[in-house]
């Protein structure tokens, strides 16, 4: 089967924006060439958002330029158009239908409601009114905008956040599926998610770019956690240290804590309190991650 | 709720349409030396403050919705896909404007029909009726899609205080009607074109107003 890989050039070039004359980004610059992932992580207020929001020409920068192919893209619209933009908010009509919303936008930016119902799945909510859909079904809807018509550049500002497993998962699919031949932009506060699909991690801090570059050259801390139980812990969970009156281990994630207390547990050892001793993610956004 | 406003804002200014007419038709025996000036005539210039507030009544809705939109990021994504603020603004304008014609114009032809203090006279009032009505309701849409674009509220909380200054400018020729007589003419004829002047100077300003940047959640 033969894949078709779009060509694209992202340039950002000393790219400073931000809001009512103040900068919230400082003279970024980027290039972004190859059909992948690219995540952007950052803690609150790092300018994400902002950065989203540039890129898509919500936002004009107050200093430098951003170009697709060579081409500016405030100039003319014709760059924007390959760009698919999805907001952290639903960006759709509540009192519209599904598909009344998405035919609405496909009269504004051209592109098939139908198409985008159907790639998506969409048909047992496509009349349904949007004030009516639950946060995972709005997000579905929403996401439905970007296929509408064909496009190079997918900017998706937090396309996961406040979804269940079931429809992050979704979401998360339909990136990966999108990546192969185009170019996924996805801005996230979830490492974990970010090193599990993601092919480059742009880490942005105070409006700055603090890393870009593969996943695997990111160096981040392991999570360690803390146990304080009612025997020693030593035999059961080796390979970890007494911090005060804490038994602290290196887990890879969260997601590895239950299992280890169920084995706490397990042996007999009640477990008084399990507290979080360091998080990779707190220390990639204050230290950067090389 | 917006099929509600329409249908409340057309009833009204037909029943007012045909209040001001009756009005008209049962003081038309009432001379103008009777010391309340030409009653008959000041009468059917009621017509034009009333269609600028029916306009405005029926136009409410919109306001609402524009700071509906902008707080579900419907305004931002219409600016990604390449529109301006002027043409978003003006999207908003546009539905504003259909809208009071929707609920001046059937008033207005009921009073040219009517026609109780003549024909001519109905004519003239029709003028003066569609220039203030008009040139109101595009001033204040003006006027709350820039104070608008600063709210974060999800409802519209500045459409009372819109409204307000809506009908604050129509007022005089609420209550000069009766002292004026026939002159009340002259005042809702200048009365339109400051309104219209001041909505056109507002609307070359469209991008000063309204700020790019403010029409984000």
């Amino acid at each position: 089967m033969r894949v078709e890989v779009w060509n694209l050039l992202l340039k950002l070039e000393n790219v400073s924006s931000g809001y009512n004359g103040r900068d919230v980004l400082h003279s970024i610059s980027l290039e972004v060439t190859e059909p992948a992932i690219y995540v952007v992580l950052g803690p609150n207020g790092a300018g994400k958002t902002t950065l989203f929001r540039t890129v898509a020409g919500v936002l004009k920068t107050s200093s430098g330029s951003v170009s697709l192919d060579g081409k500016d893209l405030y100039t003319t619209n014709e760059m924007r158009r390959e760009i698919g933009y999805l907001t952290h908010l639903s960006a759709l009509p509540e009192e519209m239908t599904v598909r009344a919303a998405l035919n609405f936008y496909g009269e504004i930016e051209g592109g098939s409601a139908e198409k985008a119902i159907e790639t998506l799945g969409l048909s047992d909510l496509a009349d349904k009114k949007v004030s009516n859909l639950s946060q995972g079904q709005k997000k579905r809807a929403s996401v439905a905008k970007l296929f509408l018509r064909e496009r190079r550049l997918y900017l998706m500002d937090e396309p996961t956040s406040n979804l269940d497993p079931i429809v992050a998962k979704e979401v998360r699919d339909i990136i990966l599926s999108l990546s192969k031949e185009k170019f996924v932009m996805y801005s996230s506060h979830n490492l974990y998610e970010a090193k599990e699909i993601g092919d480059y991690i742009i880490l942005v801090r105070d409006g700055k770019v603090g890393f870009f570059g593969k996943k695997e050259e990111l160096r981040t801390g392991r999570y360690s956690v803390g146990i304080k139980a009612s025997a020693e812990l030593s035999k059961i969970l080796p390979g970890g240290r007494q911090e005060k009156e804490y038994y602290v281990v290196d887990v890879g994630g969260q997601q590895d804590v239950g299992a280890l207390v169920k084995k706490v547990v397990d042996s007999g050892i009640v477990v008084y309190e399990v507290k979080e001793m360091g998080n990779p993610l707190e220390d990639l956004f204050t230290e950067g991650g090389r | 709720m917006g099929i509600s406003y329409v249908v409340l804002g057309v009833a009204m200014g037909l029943i007012l349409t045909g209040v001001f007419n009756y009005a008209v038709g049962a003081t038309s025996g009432i001379p103008a030396s009777a010391g309340v000036g030409n009653i008959t005539f000041a009468l059917g210039f009621l017509v034009v403050p009333f269609s600028a507030m029916v306009g405005l009544i029926i136009t409410m809705p919109i306001y609402l919705l524009f700071v509906a939109d902008k707080n579900t990021g419907l305004l931002e994504y219409l600016l990604a896909v390449g529109m301006g603020q002027r043409d978003v603004f003006w999207g908003y304008m546009k539905a504003a404007l259909g809208l009071a014609l929707v609920g001046m114009g059937p008033m207005i032809l009921l009073n040219l029909v009517l026609a109780r203090a003549g024909f001519a006279y109905a004519a003239i009032e029709t003028g003066l009726g569609l220039l203030t009505g008009f040139s109101d309701v595009a001033l204040v849409t003006v006027l709350m899609t820039a104070f608008s674009s600063m709210q974060r509220k999800p409802t519209g909380m500045n459409s009372p205080v819109g409204i307000t200054i809506g009908i604050f400018l129509v007022l005089p020729e609420l209550f000069l009607v009766a002292l004026l007589g026939p002159e009340i003419i002259w005042l809702d004829l200048a009365l339109g074109i400051a309104i219209f002047v001041c909505a056109a100077f507002l609307l070359t300003s469209i991008d000063r107003l309204i700020v790019r940047e403010k029409l984000l959640p």
